[in-house]
């Protein structure tokens, strides 16, 4: 069993000085002890980003950049600060970045209400944030007909078909009260 | 739990690493850059040549303090953009209060002067701009180059102190070789191919500080 290995072993339980440890030993070259970090980091940065993000296939985007992030700057790190505020530092960048990014995007400018995937796209997490609330209060004003269309149709993601065979109403009647809807909502938000 | 692209990805940076010498402390790092950009401003001072009012000037109450202000701007500065090379180091970014108040300290000094004394408008931009920009060119390179090593996750701000560490370094050596202190010249003409310098650095700090 060689020193590297041996100090793979011997690793502290607690996840700041365990990274500290990792990060100091992938500066020497230690591919093990790299691999292990990354491998150690990959879920905590998913984990931290995810709950800010609207859409969860981000997530992983953003994890790679933040690993490519890392590797590129694992020189900046010095061993005498702890480890959790470089890598946290980081993560804050690079999310914004993406986010930046991706919000920047002309095409994305012209999305409306219409777009099934507007509220993906466009709004933070709904079980985070009370982001929907104006929307809410505004379908309450509603009548309960229409309102109910609408959330089947666009906010539980349910097909055309799938609402009119629910509600007892053609699919053209669907259609037209989803957009008289959105029309009434767009009137009552602005 | 990771997907299969980021797992390929880690065995992708496993295999792409080599030992890596940490970085020393930022001050440090930005140390032999101060000794290049305090010897690049004497060599030009010399290449310039001095004002004749120089040692009178010197004996001045107003012109020591509008001169330590400049070179307190400038040090302040420096220092911040090298904390703010790292990462982690961006829980430091309030220290860029101390250099944002200090520059603008000497431009209200300058207002005030403006306001107080009846000064006439003269403008000329015969040698002070080129001499400013001279002054500050190789230092703003320098700096930009051994900062670029670092990982700032602030490059808006990083650029905002690089400007204010190499404008007031040059502000100063420009009250050193020009002998018209006016207002008008000194804080306008002197001042002014920094404040465009830092718009454009800002419009592309991304650019400059990526990474």
């Amino acid at each position: 069993m060689d020193s590297s290995t041996q100090s793979l072993n011997n690793l502290p339980e607690d996840a700041s000085s365990r990274w500290t440890m990792l990060a100091t030993m992938a500066q020497d070259g230690q591919k093990n002890a790299y691999n292990m970090l990354l491998n150690e980091i990959g879920p905590y940065i998913r984990s931290t980003i995810l709950p800010t993000l609207s859409n969860p296939d981000w997530a992983d985007d953003i994890t790679q950049n933040v690993l490519i992030s890392v590797h590129k700057s694992l020189s900046t790190y010095s061993a005498s600060r702890p480890f959790i505020p470089w890598l946290r530092a980081i993560i804050k960048f690079r999310r914004y970045d993406y986010l930046r990014k991706f919000y920047s995007k002309k095409e994305l400018k012209k999305t409306s209400l219409d777009n099934p995937d507007f509220l993906n796209h466009h709004v933070t997490n709904p079980a985070m944030t009370d982001e929907y609330i104006d929307i809410e209060r505004a379908l309450d004003t509603l009548p309960v007909k229409q309102s109910s269309v609408f959330k089947k149709l666009k906010i539980e993601g349910r097909s055309i078909n799938e609402v009119a065979d629910e509600m007892g109403m053609s699919e053209s009647a669907v259609k037209v009260s989803a957009h008289r809807t959105i029309k009434k909502l767009q009137d009552i938000l602005r | 739990m990771i997907c299969p692209k980021t797992k390929n990805l880690i065995g992708e940076l496993t295999d792409e690493l080599s030992s890596c010498k940490p970085m020393c402390r930022p001050t440090l790092r930005l140390l032999p850059w101060g000794l290049f950009s305090l010897a690049y401003s004497f060599a030009v001072t010399l290449f310039i040549g001095v004002r004749d009012d120089l040692s009178a000037r010197l004996a001045e109450a107003d012109f020591i303090f509008e001169m330590a202000l400049a070179l307190l701007t400038s040090l302040s500065a420096s220092i911040v953009s090298a904390w703010i090379s790292v990462p982690d180091n961006c829980g430091k970014k309030a220290n860029a209060n101390i250099p944002t108040t200090l520059a603008a300290i000497l431009i209200l000094w300058y207002t005030i002067k403006l306001f107080t004394n009846d000064y006439s408008l003269h403008l000329h931009i015969d040698h002070c701009l080129e001499g400013g920009l001279l002054l500050a060119l190789m230092p703003i390179t320098a700096l930009i180059l051994t900062l670029r090593k670092g990982a700032t996750c602030s490059p808006r701000l990083m650029c905002a102190m690089n400007i204010l560490a190499v404008g007031g370094l040059s502000f100063a050596i420009m009250r050193l070789v020009c002998s018209d202190d006016t207002p008008y010249h000194a804080g306008v003409i002197q001042i002014m191919p920094f404040l465009i310098a830092a718009l454009i650095m800002s419009l592309a700090s991304r650019k400059i500080y990526k990474w």
